[in-house]
């Protein structure tokens, strides 16, 4: 479903330069959830960004479903690929109803009985639709990363972005909305690439996982390797260990 | 039973669950009304505005006497003279009477910056904001352009060029008001720009004019409305100077500034000729501060909605 | 242990134009030299409650307790100007983001000597080598340079550092931490504990310790109180946390995605709302002397 080969990207110019993404190639097979995970800086938003087009300064290839991406997205991308975000009280425009806010990709696309479309995409996420009229800010935090998910399914990709959706949330609200998406995924036969700083969650979704580092995927390795062996990595082993809390013997 | 019909409305509009688009807008904007009710201030500002309009919409019923006829042999009576009761100007004018024409004149100034100046700088600003780059560039050095003339200037450059006249008056004074509502729309779209919500909708393909129409400028238009209703002020003390100047309305044109000017010469023997007019003046810039105050606490968004 | 701080019936409520909202409802406990974590999601009234403490309430909240006994003196009776003594000197707080705290446009060495000398009668030179003291004190390899820097210059981590070099300079006898690792990235904040840990240690510390993160407070902390809905719900040993009982923590404990044993499907929390209505659990220890 998915291809990065030589992804690099950088922002800013000459003496201003950063280099985000440094080298990192991997892919995804259709119907897998793949997991980046890496601590602030380390690059894996980014990488997000490349791929939607939202940054432009890139070199490499990216690929999805077969297509070669350029630097500017055209509408056929985004029937293909959605992207959920972290902050659920930032992803939402605070002055538009939650009918609005879905309302409005079908109505882009002149799709036909949006009604009935929205209050089915609002079942799907597990919102009543009586929901359809309220504001952001009538709805808690979860509920409107709920709304988030239904906006990024109604256009109907077939390969999600999700970057950090449970980060802003409560761990029992979390709970909900991995398992959301995991029921999502196996009704629509969806690809997922979870970008996260939380090993536990990513552990908990994906199938394989790239650990990365400022900006270079340091290993890759897949869920069972997770839990059982040791990772190859000494960053990975940190990071590992560090994921299961303090140890005060440990100083 | 009307009784019973108020309260059905009111739980109608304080729902926290809106069923159609129409319960949520009118419940959003009923919040927002009981926000501005709660402040006193402002809604002393709402009532002299309010005031003002209905003078102004009902000057020829409300007013005692015709504004323009001229009563040479009762110039210059004091206030609370028998019919007069603001007192009478050097024309023998009823002073109250021509105030309350003159508040239609003003409202009438006011009503045509209101829509333009800002309008104006909405469009240029959240345009150069978002588009950035060039356009950007040319619509700031624009704006810098107009920023530059000082009013009174140009209005003397249009009565020179167009002649005397309340509507040159005005349109010298929106011309030279919109600067500063591009700048301030458009440091709002550089701050809006960068938010998830915008990234959201431009994955969903949004063109820019959908995404600067219907995302951004929702979110403008309170901060523009809130300078607009302070700026008021500046802009009814504007055309007064320019009336006072002789280069906005003209006479025998019943007008607050032309008012003040003509009363100047009496000022010592008989106040009130140019006193009059300038306590109307004041009331009315007062008025529109306070609502204009109360109207920023109501529609900051970092406000919570509790 | 003797209590250092205990606190009765703490009540937090704010009014709206509609109705009341009680953030925290009744709650008392007892904060002796240990560390105690005060566990809950959002809503549950957890920094409230730390806020309550040092007064930093804003209106429209209103605070009200039996008592609230530091070392004798009743916090909730106090006048503003005493409690902005027993502020910083004697209890100290370091919130999440330090980028939120300190203050943008002053040198972070200056912030930090600034707040020595708030509290201690000391020139600014005296004040400049206790500052760069304590900068070694929160393992800053630099001091001297990081003394010279502003806080947007700092990353997460060293700015949490300086946050509690601030805080801990005037040696108070107790800190309260409301989230302070939660926004530092997995191996910072262990850097960040251990350190915090050290401190505390060393100087005798209580330490009230206010997270979401159930694990990292069970790990860390002595003691445990969770909050839901304003009240203290249950409390324990942190060593205990594990064996808890009480639906909620139960709840809150299955619903966390783990490593070590993983699941297909992560388990629902499902509210109780009888919870709401239980009353809060006294967390007066009782061995404090009261």
């Amino acid at each position: 479903m998915f291809e990065a080969i030589n992804l690099s990207v950088w922002f800013g110019t000459d003496s201003d330069k950063f280099q985000a993404v440094n080298d990192v190639s991997f892919s995804i097979a259709r119907g897998e959830s793949f997991g980046l995970v890496g601590e602030s800086g380390s690059g894996k938003s980014t990488i997000l960004k490349a791929i939607t087009g939202l940054a432009q300064d890139w070199t490499g290839s990216l690929n999805v479903d077969g297509d070669n991406l350029g630097h500017k997205r055209d509408r056929d991308f985004y029937t293909k690929v959605q992207m959920v975000f972290q902050d659920p009280y930032a992803s939402l425009h605070p002055r538009h109803t939650i009918d609005r806010c879905l309302s409005e990709p079908l109505k882009m696309r002149k799709a036909s009985n949006i009604d009935a479309r929205i209050n089915q995409s609002l079942r799907d996420v597990g919102l009543d639709p009586s929901y359809r009229f309220r504001y952001p800010h009538q709805l808690s935090g979860g509920q409107r990363q709920r709304v988030a998910i239904a906006r990024a399914l109604i256009q109907d990709a077939k390969f999600l972005l999700l970057d950090e959706p449970t980060s802003a949330l409560d761990v029992s609200i979390q709970a909900e909305i991995l398992n959301l998406l995991n029921d999502i995924k196996k009704q629509r036969g969806l690809t997922y690439l979870l970008v996260s700083h939380d090993l536990a969650v990513v552990a908990h979704m994906c199938d394989r996982i790239a650990i990365m580092q400022t900006g270079k995927i340091v290993e890759t390795i897949n869920k069972q390797t997770l839990q059982t062996a040791t990772p190859e990595t000494d960053y990975a082993a940190t990071l590992i260990s560090a994921s299961h809390g303090f140890k005060r013997d440990a100083m | 039973m009307l009784g019973i019909d108020l309260t059905k409305t009111r739980q109608w509009l304080e729902t926290d669950a809106p069923q159609s688009r129409r319960q949520a807008k009118l419940s959003q904007l009923y919040v927002s009304w009981l926000d501005l009710k709660s402040n006193r201030l402002a809604m002393i500002g709402l009532t002299v505005i309010a005031t003002l309009i209905v003078t102004a919409l009902f000057a020829p019923l409300l007013a005692p006497h015709d504004p323009y006829v001229q009563d040479l042999s009762n110039r210059l009576q004091p206030p609370l003279t028998d019919g007069y009761f603001l007192g009478s100007d050097e024309l023998g004018r009823d002073i109250l009477s021509r105030i309350i024409y003159g508040a239609s004149t003003t409202l009438y100034i006011v009503f045509l910056v209101t829509i333009t100046a800002p309008i104006i700088g909405l469009l240029v600003g959240t345009a150069a904001g978002y588009l950035g780059g060039w356009t950007d560039a040319i619509l700031m050095r624009l704006t810098d352009i107009f920023l530059a003339f000082p009013k009174l200037i140009l209005a003397l450059a249009f009565v020179a060029a167009l002649g005397a006249g309340i509507e040159n008056a005005v349109l010298a004074i929106a011309l030279t008001a919109w600067p500063p509502y591009a700048r301030l729309a458009r440091a709002e779209t550089l701050t809006i720009r960068n938010s998830d919500f915008i990234a959201a909708i431009k994955l969903q393909g949004a063109s820019p004019l959908r995404i600067i129409t219907g995302h951004i400028w929702p979110l403008c238009i309170s901060s523009l409305i809130v300078r607009v209703t302070l700026d008021m002020a500046g802009i009814i003390l504007t055309a007064a100077g320019l009336g006072f100047l002789g280069l906005g309305a003209q006479p025998p044109l019943a007008e607050w500034g032309a008012m003040i000017s003509s009363g100047r010469k009496f000022i010592l023997d008989y106040w009130w000729v140019a006193t009059m007019p300038g306590l109307a003046i004041f009331i009315v810039s007062l008025g529109f501060n306070l609502l204009g105050d109360g109207l920023r606490d109501v529609l900051d968004p970092r406000r919570q909605k509790l | 242990m003797t209590a250092l701080l205990t606190v009765e019936d703490l009540w937090v409520r704010f009014q709206t134009r509609s109705q009341i909202v009680e953030a925290v409802r009744g709650i008392s406990f007892s904060v002796g030299r240990e560390r105690v974590g005060i566990v809950g999601e959002s809503g549950s009234g957890k920094s409230m409650t730390g806020r309550a403490i040092l007064g930093l309430v804003q209106q429209p909240g209103v605070v009200s307790a039996k008592r609230i006994d530091f070392k004798g003196r009743n916090l909730a009776t106090l006048r503003s100007r005493d409690l902005r003594a027993i502020r910083g000197q004697h209890i100290s707080m370091v919130m999440q983001d330090p980028k939120y705290s300190l203050n943008p446009v002053i040198k972070v060495g200056n912030q930090i000597a600034e707040s020595y000398r708030l509290h201690h009668k000391a020139s600014r030179s005296e004040a400049k080598i206790k500052t760069l003291e304590m900068l070694k004190e929160v393992q800053i390899p630099d001091p001297e340079r990081v003394y010279n820097t502003y806080p947007h210059e700092l990353s997460g981590g060293m700015g949490q550092r300086v946050m509690i070099a601030m805080m801990l300079i005037p040696n108070p006898e107790i800190l309260i931490a409301d989230e302070p690792t939660s926004a530092l990235d997995v191996t910072v904040q262990k850097r960040i504990l251990e350190i915090m840990d050290k401190l505390v240690r060393d100087r005798g510390m209580g330490l009230i310790f206010i997270s979401h993160d159930l694990n990292l407070v069970s790990s860390f902390c002595d003691r445990i109180l969770i909050m839901y809905g304003g009240r203290i719900i249950e409390t324990c040993a942190a060593k205990d946390l594990h064996k808890t009982t009480h639906p909620y923590t139960r709840g809150l404990l299955n619903s966390l995605p783990s490593l070590q044993n993983p699941s297909a499907r992560l388990q629902i929390l499902n509210r109780d709302p009888r919870w709401k209505e239980e009353p809060s659990v006294n967390a007066i220890s009782e061995n404090s002397n009261v």
